[in-house]
């Protein structure tokens, strides 16, 4: 890596209660960054359903078994969360993907960002991207995604959904001050997916329950809330 | 939106063998940051609904809009003295405070009660109608048929609520009530026990001491989401404990498990009790008890055997106090808690409550059932506690006495680590409210009985209802309710139980005669109005607010400041009330000729003296002004309470009638004796905790067929009640859906996403279904607090009323009081479910 800037996100899984206040104070700061020409007054606030740029994926399983004699129960059941925007990937199989290069990798620190004037709304970068990350604005027929908060960083602050956290169990900055912080992490655990595909920049305190990345036992219990 | 798959693998790979070197960059295209723009206003306020905290917010506007809202993320955060994030509902204010459905100006209905039909008035005709009928209603029927419905929407300390009752109080009083639809039952479950309100229990942060904690529908993760609750008290509590043994007992596996549990033992609603015998059955019959706690029973206890009640009953009888002499007569030595659970004596009919017993009904198998007691036997310092579901139930007194009894058992309260089975104790700063004068009228109704009263207030007693204030048992409360003002309250239907009985019973136009509603949405409730009065929201407010109730272990306080003025045609609830008093001729009693500016600067400089607030940071400056302008004010409370220290460790007299913990309690035994009951299956009072089947419950054969799930309600994190019901980012964010366990949905053929009719005798209701294995077979779970919106088409269900496509539970919840309390009984309910598409 040269000695450009690139920026990591910190989530510890141990801590998360999916409570949704990073989903919701991103959708906050969203409407604002797409919707520009809002009169709350008159149109309310934008919804932007289904844009989405922090989604919390609640990740679950296990098996139950009766008792026939008694009516008794044993089970092995699990479920945890797991918060993620974009992780601005070191190697962003987006970027790749997109044909018109709107999608871009910013050389000063690492954000992946889009080009809205370049963009042709083809979407192939969200169907390369594992996480979820770009996010198609219907209405406007445009991607969007994560920007990485890139307007309170250059004020100092940390992305919205970071200093949003109520237990805090996110963080943010770079690569090496996260290192230096928590660590290498535990690795990555189900529902994301193998690091090997895009080298995203995520480090992840593992939950008790954590599955194998990419192999877990469970599946995504909130499918209509991503 | 229904997305594709998060690991999408094969497309993910696909694209992983292109990449080569991707980091293409586009100068071109870099957006350039935007510069703050520089005439942003910053103010403060407060997310003001009833879930345990008034998270802080700061709202940024511009030309009279507000932008965005942050929270308290840029100040120290050393646990104790932390910042105070608010959850997901209070970052969703801006779009709840634009909401399509806001109340944008005075108005009276012109329809049917219900229809929604109404018209826009001026505030004159809508402070002189409401002042004219109130003056009308007093002199025909007196002040007891003028009631204000339980209201938690808006914990202001100015212009609350309680501004109404201020007005009533200057036109000679109104009806009150006693308990909440929170802690009905539990309040009175450790009344008769601990001679405490159920929130005496060991401070949160003190479980990080304790060595096990067994917790009942205990789930702080969900109910307490704030950053800087209970919640995060609980989470700071785990990882700093060492060695905490965490046993859940829920029907659903909860967020406050989610890894963080050792162990998690699913049980059916209701049967708690069933578990908590079984357990103090293997404590006293392995002979634990008597080789370990039988001398802390005996010096703290009064029910535990027969000689224990004799004793007390003679000491009553020889009191020459007439109320202990009636309670003397009224206690039976054969009723004793050894003899119950062994099933001696007078139970011996009965059998006895082993874990093979218990193991049928509460679904936790004996092996388990062996486990929880040789943990809690083994443990040097028990942390148990009653989360506020189970006391939600049809017969919740004795549910919550019955898991009271665990910690007497194990003899080990007065420790730090140790809990009786309250709720945790909280500790707030001081913050002085709006005065509301003294009430002439001295009759309360239970919370929960007023839609009741509207028609049978004049014969409703104290035998029958519980009614207080009255001179004897048989004096009836004499007058039916002829005006409700539902302010900032969704009791008034969609949280009441039974909506469609309650509707009807609303839309009754000669039992109540005028129904307010002050509000700044268009609520369910509010459809039932008469005359419907818009309040401005919070960020429309100048107030002060407290840190509510289960804010854990820092307080605090808000000076709010408006972040724009109000946006439509709303009034404060302060203001409005002012408008009725005037048009009633009492405006001069009811302002004290003070301005706004000056009831808010008499009421901060009353919490800026207050000696609770010594050192609160920073430190409160001279005038309200200034106070508006820092915003935010915190103080570590440094409460380290221990459930009963004073009691077991300092001798300390508890405020039950024998001063112990009253394992047969003396007042209820009275009851017993005195109270009408037996109306339905399981109304019953008895003078020492019991497991007992009631209508609706797991064991009520009556139900069981025709309707063979049990509903568990629960609290959603997508709203507050049903506060925030009506903000598009939480509906989305947070799926109201009924949960389903694999074994179930087989049967009925149900998969994820489906839509199903559920329903029972009371109601239908449609939802949608997510089949998780976090609910235990046999139980559907729903997210109580979605608004009730009958179809518009008027279609009708199984039930024979009309589909609530809304979805609200309590559709299908049941009017019920219960025993003791004469509480709500919303969790104890049977469905059955048919899908639909």
């Amino acid at each position: 890596m040269s000695d450009a800037i690139q920026y990591c996100f910190y989530v510890d899984t141990t801590k998360c209660t999916g409570c949704k206040a990073c989903h919701i104070s991103c959708k906050d700061r969203q409407g604002e960054e797409i919707r520009n020409a809002t009169k709350p007054v008159e149109n309310g606030v934008p919804s932007l359903n289904g844009v989405n740029w922090r989604r919390v994926y609640e990740y679950g399983g296990g098996s139950w078994n009766v008792d026939p004699a008694t009516g008794t129960f044993e089970q092995d059941v699990f479920a945890y969360y797991m918060s993620i925007g974009c992780n601005h990937c070191s190697e962003p199989v987006c970027v790749k993907a997109c044909p018109t290069g709107a999608m871009h990798k910013r050389r000063e620190d690492g954000l992946v960002h889009v080009a809205e004037d370049l963009c042709i709304a083809c979407e192939s970068c969200s169907r390369a991207c594992p996480y979820d990350a770009p996010q198609l604005d219907q209405e406007r027929k445009v991607m969007t995604k994560c920007d990485g908060c890139y307007d309170r960083l250059a004020e100092g602050r940390k992305p919205i959904c970071v200093e949003s956290c109520p237990m805090r169990a996110m963080d943010f900055d770079t690569v090496e001050n996260i290192q230096a912080k928590y660590g290498a992490g535990d690795g990555h655990i189900a529902p994301l997916p193998d690091p090997s595909i895009t080298t995203p920049n995520l480090i992840i305190k593992a939950n008790r329950n954590g599955q194998p990345a990419g192999a877990g036992a469970g599946k995504i219990l909130n499918p209509n809330e991503v | 939106m229904e997305r594709r798959s998060f690991l999408k693998m094969s497309a993910a790979l696909g694209c992983a063998a292109t990449v080569t070197g991707c980091n293409s960059s586009s100068k071109d295209a870099e957006p350039v940051p935007p510069q703050p723009p520089v005439d942003e206003a910053l103010t403060w306020s407060a997310c003001l609904v009833n879930c345990g905290s008034n998270c802080p917010v700061k709202v940024y506007s511009r030309d009279g809009m507000i932008t965005r809202v942050e929270t308290h993320h840029d100040v120290q955060d050393e646990y104790g003295m932390h910042q105070v994030r608010a959850c997901a509902r209070g970052r969703s204010l801006r779009q709840r405070t634009y909401a399509f459905d806001r109340l944008k100006s005075p108005m009276k209905r012109v329809g049917e009660r219900g229809e929604g039909k109404f018209v826009p008035i001026t505030w004159e005709e809508a402070a002189s109608t409401i002042g004219g009928k109130l003056t009308s209603v007093i002199a025909e029927h007196g002040n007891k048929a003028i009631f204000r419905s339980y209201g938690s929407g808006a914990y202001y300390g100015f212009a609350s609520n309680g501004c109404f009752n201020r007005l009533f109080n200057l036109v000679g009083g109104c009806l009150q009530y006693f308990g909440n639809y929170s802690w009905a039952q539990q309040t009175e479950a450790a009344k008769h026990t601990f001679g405490t309100g159920s929130t005496s229990g060991s401070a949160t942060v003190t479980l990080e001491s304790s060595d096990f904690l067994l917790g009942f529908a205990y789930n702080p993760s969900e109910i307490r989401q704030s950053g800087s609750g209970e919640g995060y008290d609980y989470l700071q509590a785990l990882q700093r404990a060492n060695g905490l043994k965490v046993t859940m007992i829920d029907p659903r596996y909860t967020d406050s498990m989610t890894g963080k549990e050792s162990s998690w033992l699913p049980i059916r609603p209701g049967t708690d009790a069933a578990l908590a015998e079984a357990i103090a059955y293997l404590m006293i019959s392995s002979g634990w008890v008597d080789a370990n706690s039988i001398d802390f029973i005996n010096k703290n206890s009064v029910g535990y055997d027969a000689a224990s009640i004799e004793a007390q009953k003679a000491e009553f009888a020889a009191s020459g106090d007439a109320k202990k002499v009636e309670y003397a007569a009224a206690m039976d030595s054969a009723e004793n808690y050894y003899d119950y659970i062994m099933a001696q004596g007078k139970f011996a009919d009965r059998e006895a409550r082993t874990p093979e017993w218990a193991a049928k009904i509460t679904g936790i198998s004996e092996a388990n059932i062996k486990q929880v007691a040789d943990d809690l036997m083994a443990s040097q310092k028990p942390y148990i506690i009653a989360g506020a579901g189970v006391n939600r139930q049809a017969n919740g007194e004795q549910t919550v006495r019955a898991i009271y009894m665990l910690g007497v058992l194990a003899g080990k309260l007065g420790r730090e680590g140790s809990s009786n089975g309250e709720l945790p104790n909280m500790t707030n700063m001081y913050r002085a409210s709006i005065p509301t004068g003294t009430n002439p009228v001295k009759e309360k109704i239970s919370f929960f009985t007023w839609s009741e009263a509207i028609h049978n207030g004049e014969t409703m007693t104290a035998r029958t209802h519980g009614i207080t204030g009255t001179d004897d048992l048989d004096t009836p409360l004499g007058t039916n309710i002829k005006v409700i003002i539902s302010a900032s309250d969704s009791s008034l239907l969609n949280q009441h139980a039974d909506i469609n009985g309650t509707a009807e019973i609303l839309k009754d136009e000669s039992g109540v005669e005028l129904i307010v509603s002050c509000d700044c949405w268009m609520t369910p409730g509010a459809k039932f109005a008469d005359i419907i009065i818009p309040d401005t929201s919070w960020l429309e407010s100048n107030d002060l607010v407290d840190d509510s109730y289960a804010s854990g272990a820092m307080g605090y306080i808000t000076a709010m400041k408006a972040a724009v003025d109000p946006i439509w045609d709303c009034k404060s609830m302060y203001q409005v009330s002012a408008m009725i008093a005037d048009a009633m001729g009492v405006g001069a009693e009811f302002t004290e000729g003070k301005t706004e500016d000056e009831w808010l600067e008499e009421l901060y400089q009353q919490t800026r003296s207050n000696s609770k607030n010594l050192g609160v940071t920073p430190a409160f400056p001279s005038t309200y002004k200034e106070a508006q302008e820092i915003g935010f004010f915190r103080k570590n409370m440094e409460n380290r309470n221990v459930a009963l220290q004073g009691f077991v460790n300092g001798g300390e007299a508890l405020a039950t009638p024998s001063g112990k913990i009253e394992i047969h309690s003396a007042e209820l035994a009275w009851r017993s004796a005195n109270w009408e009951q037996n109306k339905v299956k399981g109304d019953t009072i008895t003078a020492i905790p019991q497991y007992t089947v009631t209508w609706d419950s797991y064991e009520d054969e009556d139900t069981k067929d025709d309707y063979p799930l049990q509903l568990a309600g629960y609290h959603t994190k997508g709203r507050t009640h049903s506060s925030y019901h009506n903000v598009p980012w939480l509906r989305e964010a947070v799926e109201d859906a009924v949960w389903m366990n694999a074994i179930d949905a087989q049967q009925y053929g149900v998969a994820s996403g489906d839509t199903v009719e559920m329903y029972n005798e009371r109601g239908s209701i449609e939802v949608v279904v997510r089949i998780t294995p976090r609910v235990l077979p046999g139980v559907v779970a729903l997210g109580q607090g979605a608004w009730f919106k009958p179809d518009p088409n008027g279609r009708t269900g199984s039930s024979g009323k009309v589909v609530d496509i809304g979805g609200a539970i309590n559709s299908l919840t049941r009017y019920m009081p219960s025993p003791v309390a004469k509480g709500n009984p919303q969790h104890t309910n049977r469905v059955q479910l048919r899908k639909v598409l």
